[in-house]
């Protein structure tokens, strides 16, 4: 059901934005270092690529129209030219000259992705009541 | 018959619409396009008995039916306005195709309901 796999790349979404604003402050992790801000990178699944294929695909309506969204792969931070640097000697994980450094997470940013992330369900959502109502009204021809 | 070829038609532009909006966040994606209006049109124009109100019924079973070539086109959108991530994919312009096509595809499929009714109401020689 390609409405479904909306849906879950979209939970996905969410559900890294949510660690990424649960983490906003987090300068310690098991890999050392602050919290990298990770993010999911979203595929189309079968469905014409191009026009070349799209031509071979004509004949295959099947694939042609694509199997919905899935995620292809979570990136992470790379690098740690983004970590945000706060003056704060106090702090454990302060060095030597009293920085910190901090994960690059902007909580706006994470809430604005969090409200797209949640529309993008909503229509996704929506898709899938049209095509059970369609379903549904398309069995109605069989109870005459 | 002529309902059926259009609810394939609808069906099938559903499906290219669901994927488009599991694919609204995708970058680089370019929306698939659903188009058979015309071919259908044409393909009714080509039936015999024309302006006979049962235009096409004799076809059915025939299979020189015009209807059997409609050929329904799955395409990618390759002109509608690019988003700065490089899909062309518009929420709202599939909300809307979306709706507007279910009720069509639930239209359609009253009409065939109500042709088949007629139908059965004549084989038993009386209503309901």
């Amino acid at each position: 059901m390609v409405s479904a796999t909306g849906l879950e790349a979209q939970r996905i979404r969410m559900d890294l934005i949510a660690n990424n604003i649960a983490n906003a402050q987090t300068t310690r992790t098991a890999d050392g270092g602050p919290y990298r801000r990770r993010s999911a990178v979203f595929e189309a699944v079968g469905g014409t690529r191009n026009k070349f294929s799209g031509i071979l695909d004509s004949a295959r309506k099947q694939d042609v129209l694509g199997g919905g969204v899935r995620v292809s792969r979570i990136i992470e931070q790379a690098g740690n030219d983004a970590f945000m640097q706060v003056y704060d000697p106090s702090h454990p994980d302060a060095d030597d000259k009293g920085i910190v450094m901090k994960p690059n997470i902007r909580i706006v940013d994470e809430m604005v992705n969090l409200i797209d992330a949640s529309r993008a369900y909503e229509a996704n959502v929506t898709a899938m009541n049209q095509t059970k109502q369609i379903g549904a009204k398309t069995m109605e021809i069989g109870r005459i | 018959m002529v309902l059926q070829a259009a609810l394939e038609g609808y069906g099938l532009r559903h499906r290219a619409t669901v994927h488009n909006i599991a694919n609204v966040d995708t970058p680089g994606f370019q929306r698939i396009d659903v188009s058979f209006e015309d071919q259908l049109k044409r393909a009714v124009d080509r039936m015999p008995s024309r302006g006979s109100m049962f235009r096409g019924v004799d076809m059915d079973h025939r299979r020189d039916n015009p209807l059997n070539r409609v050929a329904y086109k799955i395409s990618l959108d390759q002109s509608s306005p690019v988003r700065a991530d490089g899909s062309n994919v518009s929420i709202d312009r599939e909300m809307a195709i979306l709706s507007q096509n279910a009720a069509k595809v639930r239209d359609l499929t009253e009409l065939m309901i109500r042709n088949y009714s007629t139908i059965k109401s004549a084989i038993r020689g009386r209503a309901g």
